[in-house]
């Protein structure tokens, strides 16, 4: 890709799209997705219209917690491909001007990570001080353990050398001690390497644990930005341009030094939001997403927020209160086993009752927020979930292709798939799946296409300000995104009622509004007061519009050609596979 | 749309006509092919000859979930005696190659089990194969899974057929009348029995609109949602504007409520 072509803040304009390599789609018939596999999907992602692809981990590792135990940072896992093929998916991503996000995880490694096998065979190993070891496992006591349904403590002990090592996750995924330079050194290597290859960003997982220090919980230590700061330093020198995103699963105004004064990291999720947008359409009213809306801080010029309906972990309840705790767990698990944590491990789909209506004005939001909107696959088609899976691995089932066997996963024998597809009468391949949805012109897909493309005719969405509306129906979301040239008008209608709903749009007087899914023309607003019917969790986007003089006209004339094409023309790329 | 005249005609006589959504034979869209010049629903060119569509009403509305529910939102507001064709309120698909008018009189899909829960016998052996196209298959359109989401088209009829026979002014008798738009894909009228008003909005178009509807006559009463029983505000003598979504409707009652 050019790239000198392109702005160095491109992470602002980019729509995200999660992918998990093992189950997108598998090439070669042994049941576990590879990169020749991807790489003869990118069409279809290309179509969709998502101009990055974020890919979990897939270097080496005994995948006792998918990847993220990594056992070696240089090489591919074997069952997802090599190398070569790895640069060929990067390349042919490039081509059709996608970006490619991977993933770096600093805080741990894999037990079984060289470092650490010869860390635990002996104090005297060169590599004993790769980690933290304790006598006592009384260190660090005010630091909450995270994976709470699974570990009692932080600290494990190691027999053989006769001391405890620590862990903020799994037992198996020791923690890495970047007290020790060596450390610091080997990671920095690694984040090169990667670049090196040509990755357009790193998504860095699990950020705030990085150090421990005594009478501290441990979490958003000085220690760890100063490295980061470092590590971008490096970055910006050798490779301006690329990207680099936080994990840190905080509240925002924990999260915003994580942005440093715009050098540190280029981008952070915006974790609180999401179980707020949750929260908000259960209960139909809008004061909950309003109220964390006001709760985030401004963020450098330079930054960006990344946001997101789901994600391969589970929804994570760890930034609400004990009281938006129990009725999330109350309205979206009744079933206790849906439970993981302090979240909930479903897919978007069943989470709003598969109601199309909800999960059109989910994606609504989340589209017309200000950030960068991430995508999980399939949740575009509205695929479910699997609560006997165990862990996380419900919501990381194979991509449903067609109602083929292995709903086009695989051609293994279904008993050879890593895990089995979502088949129940709801969310099943046979039901759910991407060719059925390419037929007709109204499903999840098709429509989430056309949201898609009318974001991205326009900066606006990714980079102007938001400025929320406060009409007396709570019901109903309103908000303007605005830019210097540009304003549109975005409703959302939170409840299963028809509302009615009363704007003060007095700054407007005079402008006519475009509806962007059409391209057509509302009535110009003459009153100060604009009266709003608008259908059970329906939605409307607005360009407001000056139409005086030929200037007016004619933006008027552009901004009805950005309505959506209503023909997708991606059928023949189903039958398509890796190129070369 | 029919003109002025027979509209007084329909208001001025009991009706007692029934009004069918699908019926048991082809659906004849012909003559409206023929004044309209252009064709308004997919006439399927593969048919052997030019003839009436023989399709189900989910196909007509090319699966759309919201021109389903808005024909069915149609059919129930409109004066006469509603007739539903058994597996439409499912949006049964239809199996185009079965001879005569056998493409619509396939075996109820009660299930995703054999033979779509309708019988137990070898499927050789069924008068008409159940529907197994992808999109209309009998794994996804069935009575079951249908019963287990509540945005599903069958709990959408349940609640409407509730709502409307609540509704005296919906039932066969309560006169139309027409309400001027300004739209032309917003398609207003009232039915009126007995003191009782209700007020129908739909949007025939795929796109959002505005329409602002003439209602100086009701100027002063304030129009109720009947799914939601939210209030709207108050109808005056000027016209009154309605933003509608895709293929949305909007169902009212209007009242008398003393400001």
């Amino acid at each position: 890709m050019p790239r000198e072509e392109i702005s160095s803040d491109w992470y602002k304009d980019i729509i995200i799209y999660e992918i998990p390599i093992k189950s997108f789609r598998d090439s070669n018939g042994d049941g576990i997705g590879d990169f020749p596999g991807l790489t003869g999907k990118l069409d279809y992602l290309k179509n969709l219209g998502v101009t990055a692809l974020w890919l979990l981990p897939f270097t080496d590792s005994p995948l006792k917690d998918d990847g993220y135990d990594i056992r070696d940072y240089y090489n591919i896992y074997p069952s997802y491909g090599t190398m070569d093929d790895f640069l060929h998916f990067l390349e042919e991503t490039h081509k059709r001007g996608m970006r490619v996000i991977t993933e770096l995880v600093l805080n741990h490694t894999s037990n079984t990570h060289p470092w650490f096998v010869s860390a635990r065979s002996s104090r005297d190993s060169p590599f004993r001080d790769y980690y933290v070891w304790s006598d006592t496992p009384d260190r660090y006591k005010e630091t909450r353990v995270i994976f709470s349904d699974t570990e009692k403590s932080n600290w494990t002990w190691e027999p053989k050398t006769r001391q405890f090592y620590w862990h903020r996750f799994f037992h198996h995924q020791p923690d890495l001690n970047f007290d020790n330079p060596q450390v610091q050194e080997e990671l920095l290597k690694v984040v090169k390497f990667w670049f090196q290859l040509g990755v357009d960003g790193l998504r860095c997982d699990a950020v705030p644990y990085l150090y421990e220090r005594e009478g501290t919980n441990c979490e958003n230590l000085t220690e760890t930005h100063l490295f980061m700061k470092r590590l971008r330093a490096e970055v910006d020198l050798e490779f301006p341009g690329r990207m680099l995103l936080a994990e840190a699963n905080q509240t925002p105004q924990d999260v915003l030094p994580y942005f440093g004064n715009g050098d540190e990291f280029h981008m952070a999720y915006h974790f609180p939001l999401m179980p707020r947008l949750f929260i908000a359409i259960a209960e139909g009213d809008r004061r909950s997403i309003v109220d964390i809306l006001e709760k985030t801080p401004p963020i450098p010029e330079s930054c960006q927020w990344a946001i997101f309906l789901r994600n391969h972990d589970e929804l994570t309840l760890e930034m609400v209160s004990d009281l938006e705790r129990d009725y999330l767990w109350t309205i979206y698990a009744q079933d206790p086993r849906m439970r993981l944590n302090i979240g909930i491990r479903r897919r978007l789909a069943p989470l709003m009752q598969n109601d199309r209506r909800k999960v059109d004005l989910m994606y609504s939001l989340l589209l017309t927020f200000p950030g960068t909107p991430i995508l999980y696959y399939g949740d575009e088609i509205g695929m479910g979930d699997n609560v006997h899976l165990g862990d996380r691995n419900g919501v990381r089932t194979p991509m449903q292709w067609s109602f083929d066997r292995n709903g086009g996963f695989s051609r293994a024998n279904p008993s050879d798939l890593f895990t089995p597809p979502i088949q129940n009468a709801l969310y099943g391949y046979q039901v759910v799946n991407v060719e059925n949805q390419i037929d007709f012109p109204t499903s999840p897909l098709n429509v989430l296409r056309q949201m898609i493309q009318i974001r991205q005719s326009s900066r606006l969405f990714g980079r102007g300000k938001m400025k929320l509306l406060t009409p007396k129906n709570t019901h109903v979301f309103a908000y303007l995104r605005e830019s210097e040239e540009d304003v549109v008008l975005v409703l959302n209608n939170l409840s299963d009622r028809t509302e009615s709903v009363v704007l003060d749009l007095s700054r407007f007087r005079g402008y006519v509004p475009i509806e962007l899914f059409s391209g057509k023309s509302f009535p110009r607003i003459l009153r100060a007061h604009f009266h709003f019917t608008i259908s059970p969790y329906g939605y409307f986007w607005l360009r407001l519009l000056l139409p005086e003089g030929e200037a007016g006209r004619r933006r008027i004339r552009a901004a009805r050609k950005t309505a959506p094409t209503s023909s997708p023309p991606f059928r023949e790329l189903l039958e398509r596979e890796a190129p070369g | 749309m029919a003109g002025d005249r027979e509209h007084n005609e329909m208001e001025d006589q009991p009706i007692r006509r029934t009004l069918d959504l699908r019926e048991r034979s082809e659906e004849t869209f012909e003559k409206f092919v023929e004044d309209g010049g252009e064709a308004v629903f997919p006439l399927e060119p593969t048919l052997p000859e030019e003839r009436p569509i023989l399709s189900r009403i989910a196909r007509v509305m090319e699966n759309g979930r919201r021109r389903i529910q808005l024909a069915v939102s149609l059919f129930l507001t409109s004066p006469g005696i509603p007739v539903l064709y058994y597996g439409d309120e499912i949006g049964m698909g239809d199996h185009p190659h079965l001879l005569g008018r056998n493409p619509i009189r396939t075996p109820m899909q009660w299930s995703s089990d054999r033979n779509a829960g309708f019988s137990k016998v070898d499927p050789e052996e069924l008068y008409n194969p159940v529907i197994d196209d992808p999109l209309y298959s009998y794994t996804m359109v069935n009575v079951e899974s249908q019963e287990r989401f509540s945005d599903s088209h069958l709990w959408h009829l349940r609640r409407m057929i509730e709502v409307r026979n609540r509704q005296g002014a919906l039932a066969s008798r309560g006169k139309f009348g027409l309400v001027e738009s300004e739209h032309p894909s917003v398609f207003a009228f009232t039915r009126r029995s007995a003191g009782e008003v209700c007020l129908l909005v739909h949007n025939l178009s795929k796109d959002s609109v505005c329409g602002n509807l003439h209602l100086s006559s009701f100027a002063g009463l304030v129009p109720q949602e009947l799914f939601g029983e939210v209030l709207f505000p108050r109808i005056k003598k000027y016209p009154y504007l309605v933003t509608m979504t895709p293929y949305s409707f909007i169902w009212f009652k209007l009242l008398q409520i003393s400001p």
